[in-house]
């Protein structure tokens, strides 16, 4: 078998190339059943994979209508075609996620990459781990991530995505005309979804009540509140994500989640960006690190009492309104500046 | 690979400097590709879909090359022709496991390989993102490949016929599979681009 379709000049001096040829990884696995990858031309059906039936397998949504889709379990590729009408809940994917000529769905989704192009009336519930895009679309509404199932935290791990490194707000819109026609953050923060009571799927564990989610809920820079107080609290130590979560949970309606970031920075990247924050410094340097970026009424005040009991040697708070501005402006530049290339 | 490496591949060349452009449809992984040639695997999950472009340069002993990544989404490949000038190679990235664009790809493909800028420049298709569970299946008859193609065609008859690249007479070509997730196939195409960039200008 020859190696690669190509131009016919140089095909006389070719070597035998069935010896030299290198075999590929996609060569030697076995073809899936591609009846099981695809989801095509329903209406008005529940459809369900449940978790460890795609364990990170490509999926592809077509031409579906007044369907709902539940894909609880990680995927390396996702495709959404053509779909109207339909309730998508999608659980990490890997790699990217496009929807085009979707209209009138509400899709929840975590991914590393996020594409919508001609699509209209859609509402996007984003977990997104690079900034996400859309293209010649109109009325999409964008919210945080919310949902919970039993394994998905564990699915975010196996997709090699973070809870906290949501991007879901930075929406970059290809064809800006102005005005909000094309997109805008939706007012709900949890997605108007019942969970199916019936067949194996309820027994996931699936919901999507407020204060559950694997995701914590973030506002996202864009709707900061203004002129209230900032924050940053970085959280360190095997145990950063429970004792973040933990805080989240106590802070609840008291103060805003603007976002969050899971880092570990490597050589001197830490000092380049957070050179001026001593004390900050000094918490990033022991190790990966959760740092959320609060802001509120008195919100240092609020998260320093939540803290009580968790050792002081795990986590900074900004301290001090100007310290807390100082903070939060940093935080907001360096996670912009992770979303270059 | 590095940007050193390859660059050590090129330095045979008349040429002092060289130039290669990636073009493709948005989502068809061409900044992942862009960032297997930079030795840059580590980033891969980090990537952003691209809004402008991204470069990669290198200098050594007067030598220089530079690679362009410009982003493919249908609203800014007006802005490809910007990038043409001086091209030395072009690499086409292709998501070989999305079916329902290929026509779109092979719509753009065939009218870049009409513009004169473009014209004789040697032509790299990478038919990207074979790891994934719906690609193309490489070794799959042509559907629709006229039979006496299919004897030199054995793999992508289907990229192969449906880009026209079969009627091709002014420039070298060649279709690579390729997952540049796993850094498989790139190796192999930067190869054909050492052979085959030098005979094209000069």
């Amino acid at each position: 078998m020859g190696c690669c379709v190509s131009s016919g000049e140089e095909r006389t001096d070719r070597e035998p190339l069935a010896e030299t040829r290198p075999r590929y990884s996609w060569e030697k696995k076995e073809r899936p059943d591609r009846s099981q990858l695809i989801i095509s031309g329903q209406v008005g059906v529940v459809v369900c994979r449940l978790p460890g039936q795609l364990s990170g397998r490509q999926f592809h949504i077509q031409d579906c209508r007044q369907c709902e889709i539940f894909v609880l379990d990680t995927t390396s590729s996702l495709t959404i075609h053509g779909c109207t009408d339909c309730t998508l809940v999608l659980g990490p994917c890997g790699g990217s996620v496009f929807v085009r000529q979707c209209e009138g769905c509400t899709v929840v989704v975590a991914c590393q990459q996020f594409r919508a192009r001609d699509c209209r009336k859609c509402t996007v519930y984003l977990h997104c781990k690079s900034q996400p895009v859309i293209e010649s679309s109109h009325r999409l509404r964008f919210s945080c991530f919310q949902a919970y199932y039993d394994k998905l935290r564990d699915q975010f791990s196996s997709a090699d995505l973070h809870p906290f490194n949501n991007q879901w707000s930075h929406i970059h819109n290809f064809t800006n005309q102005g005005g909000e026609s094309d997109w805008s953050f939706a007012q709900e923060t949890t997605p108007p979804i019942t969970p199916p009571s019936e067949g194996d799927i309820s027994g996931c564990g699936l919901t999507f009540q407020r204060g559950r989610s694997t995701v914590p809920y973030s506002v996202g820079p864009l709707a900061r509140p203004t002129e209230s107080e900032g924050c940053v609290v970085v959280m360190t130590g095997e145990e950063r994500e429970s004792r973040a979560r933990e805080l989240l949970t106590k802070l609840q309606d008291q103060v805003v989640l603007v976002q969050t970031c899971h880092s570990h920075f490597k050589g001197n990247e830490a000092q380049a960006f957070f050179g001026d924050h001593k004390s900050l410094l000094a918490q990033i340097k022991t190790g990966p690190c959760i740092m959320m970026e609060l802001s509120g009424e008195n919100v240092q005040q609020i998260c320093h009492s939540s803290l009580e009991g968790v050792p002081e040697d795990v986590y900074h708070l900004s301290s001090g309104r100007e310290e807390g501005e100082r903070e939060r402006e940093t935080l907001a530049n360096y996670l912009m500046s992770s979303l270059t290339m | 690979m590095g940007l050193l490496s390859l660059l050590r591949k090129f330095r045979k060349q008349p040429s002092r400097e060289l130039r290669i452009l990636i073009l493709g449809l948005d989502n068809a992984g061409k900044t992942t590709v862009l960032r297997v040639l930079a030795s840059e695997q580590d980033e891969i999950k980090n990537t952003t879909p691209t809004q402008g472009f991204n470069v990669k340069s290198v200098h050594s002993q007067g030598f220089k090359l530079n690679i362009w990544d410009i982003g493919g989404q249908r609203t800014i490949r007006p802005y490809w022709k910007h990038y043409f000038e001086g091209t030395d190679v072009l690499i086409f990235v292709v998501d070989s496991a999305d079916m329902m664009r290929m026509d779109e790809t092979g719509e753009e493909l065939s009218e870049l390989l009409q513009e004169h800028k473009l014209a004789g420049v040697p032509l790299l298709v990478f038919a990207n993102k074979q790891d994934l569970d719906l690609a193309m299946p490489p070794d799959e008859p042509a559907g629709y490949a006229s039979p006496d193609l299919q004897h030199n065609l054995l793999i992508f008859p289907q990229i192969a016929e449906k880009f026209q690249l079969t009627s091709l007479t002014d420039r070298r070509w060649q279709i690579q599979p390729c997952s540049a997730l796993r850094g498989e196939g790139i190796q192999e195409g930067m190869d054909w681009m050492a052979k085959n960039v030098s005979t094209s200008k000069w």
